[in-house]
């Protein structure tokens, strides 16, 4: 049955996500050709047309960010609607009825979020790497080494280690973006009335604690870094370090979260 | 006879402290078609909510053909609530594939058939069609399953008498022999003719709960009639 509703979920959400994320790969495509015709600026001079030119590029650069973060995050908004209206409205009158079992319901919400923010996650990274290659293509042949060089002496020359728990911080963070919706939802259907103004409340609250945790990990342990002076201090431990402990406290709060909305739906379900 | 639906000291509170269902205590034979009679707030659709699993009884227990509910239940439950409960997006046709794809009992023919008496085409989207025809639609489809247990939440409500007419004619026209029925509103005068038994709701307890012809022939005055005479002496 989890099959099925899988299914059913994606038939329900193929359209939108597909446009949101078809948006998203044009909008890499355009980046990386808006970005490789910055070397067409060398030969003009200093003038009005230079200074226009340049903040068209500006223009350009913002709008694509929020582009991008319009996209996901109305990636998230859709998923986070889908979610309550078939579940704590009146479509889950069917959906509660149906002869599956109720933790299925919510796996199969969270495989789909999951294919679907993954997915997003992953054309946004393509496309800053698409205009970081166009950028990068603008440089001559001799710079381009010292660019690189530049980069990673920003990052701290960070260990390969660091870049594996970048990776599965990343396949991670979506699936507790869902858990974390999904758990305030589920809270907020527990009030007798205005339920969607208690998920809000819940978030609010969910949000708080994050950022205070997250806050207390990176920067707690910045500046108790850089009590040696920046010289002595080590980037690469300090990112390693704080990604375990984001990982950590990801999962472990991923896993509260998870419990709570399956207990909620199988002891608390409030369907008016 | 089949015991259909049990229910032991089943009591639901809600948050503002009242009993919605209180310490009920039910046993309904199967293959009935049981009224599930009651003015508003006698515990009517919470009793059936609780049924099919949309809430959970503060205490007590329920068993449904012997089993607890859950899964097994559900696939035996077909279910009407009392508001529509289909995405508005989707068209008739998806709709009913959907159904196809979840219950084992689901007979696609019957509901292609009764789509085309009442002239629905099935590529319609939800959303074109009248409030009336969505309620058909939707009644169509729980009546299209092979279900052993029925449980229609207020399906006359809110319409006219034509559709009235057209809906009880559904119900009865599709429920196969040895299955339930549970089919609850405050409207008897219509229901009457097709209800074997009568179970009468106030204040989360069972007023009464016997076969129509005895009740008929006990009080001598219909079910509608002890309703409307019962219910204004509690009202009082």
């Amino acid at each position: 049955m989890l099959g099925k509703l899988i299914k059913h979920e994606f038939l329900a959400t193929w359209r939108l996500m597909l446009l949101l994320d078809a948006v998203l790969a044009g909008i890499g495509i355009f980046g990386f050709f808006v970005m490789g015709s910055i070397h067409n600026l060398e030969g003009l001079e200093n003038n009005d047309a230079l200074g226009w030119i340049v903040s068209s590029y500006v223009l350009w650069f913002i709008l694509y960010m929020l582009g991008i973060l319009a996209v996901n995050i109305g990636t998230l908004i859709f998923l986070m609607i889908r979610y309550y209206r078939n579940l704590y409205s009146t479509e889950g009158y069917l959906t509660f009825t149906l002869p599956v079992e109720t933790a299925d319901i919510l796996h199969a919400k969270l495989i789909t979020g999951y294919v679907w923010l993954f997915a997003s996650g992953f054309l946004t990274a393509v496309s800053v790497l698409l205009m970081v290659v166009g950028l990068f293509g603008a440089f001559p042949a001799s710079e381009r080494a010292e660019i690189v060089e530049g980069f990673m002496e920003l990052l701290g020359h960070v260990g390969p280690g660091v870049w594996v728990l970048c990776v599965i911080y990343a396949l991670l963070y979506p699936l507790v973006s869902l858990l974390t919706i999904a758990f305030c939802i589920s809270v907020g259907q527990l009030w007798q009335k205005h339920k969607i103004a208690g998920a809000v409340v819940c978030y609010i609250g969910v949000h708080i604690v994050n950022r205070i945790v997250t806050t207390v990990f990176s920067f707690g342990r910045m500046i108790n870094g850089l009590r040696g002076g920046l010289a002595d201090f080590e980037f690469g431990k300090y990112y390693s370090v704080t990604l375990w402990e984001f990982l950590i406290y990801s999962a472990v709060a991923g896993g509260i979260f998870y419990v709570v909305i399956r207990y909620i739906n199988s002891h608390k379900l409030n369907l008016d | 006879m089949n015991e259909i639906l049990c229910c032991r000291d089943l009591t639901k509170i809600y948050e503002n402290g009242r009993p919605a269902i209180d310490n009920l205590n039910l046993n309904l034979n199967a293959g009935r078609i049981i009224g599930l009679l009651g003015p508003n707030g006698s515990g009517k659709t919470t009793l059936i909510k609780m049924i099919c699993g949309l809430l959970v009884p503060t205490s007590g227990a329920l068993f449904v053909d012997g089993m607890p509910v859950g899964p097994f239940t559900r696939a035996l439950i077909s279910y009407l609530p009392d508001q529509t409960y289909l995405n508005h997006w989707m068209r008739v046709d998806q709709i009913i594939d959907y159904f196809a794809d979840f219950y084992a009992d689901f007979d696609m023919r019957r509901a292609y058939d009764m789509l085309a008496g009442l002239g629905i085409d099935p590529r319609q989207k939800l959303k074109t069609l009248s409030k009336g025809n969505r309620e058909k639609v939707q009644l169509i489809l729980v009546m299209s399953r092979h279900a052993r247990f029925y449980v229609l939440d207020e399906p006359i409500a809110g319409v006219d008498p034509a559709a009235r007419d057209y809906i009880l004619h559904t119900i009865v026209s599709n429920v196969d022999s040895g299955a339930t029925v549970l089919l609850s509103t405050h409207l008897i005068a219509d229901v009457e003719g097709i209800l074997q038994e009568a179970l009468f709701l106030q204040n989360g307890r069972i007023a009464l709960y016997d076969s129509t012809e005895n009740i008929r022939n006990r009080e001598g005055k219909s079910v509608d009639e002890l309703f409307r005479e019962v219910y204004r002496c509690w009202g009082n």
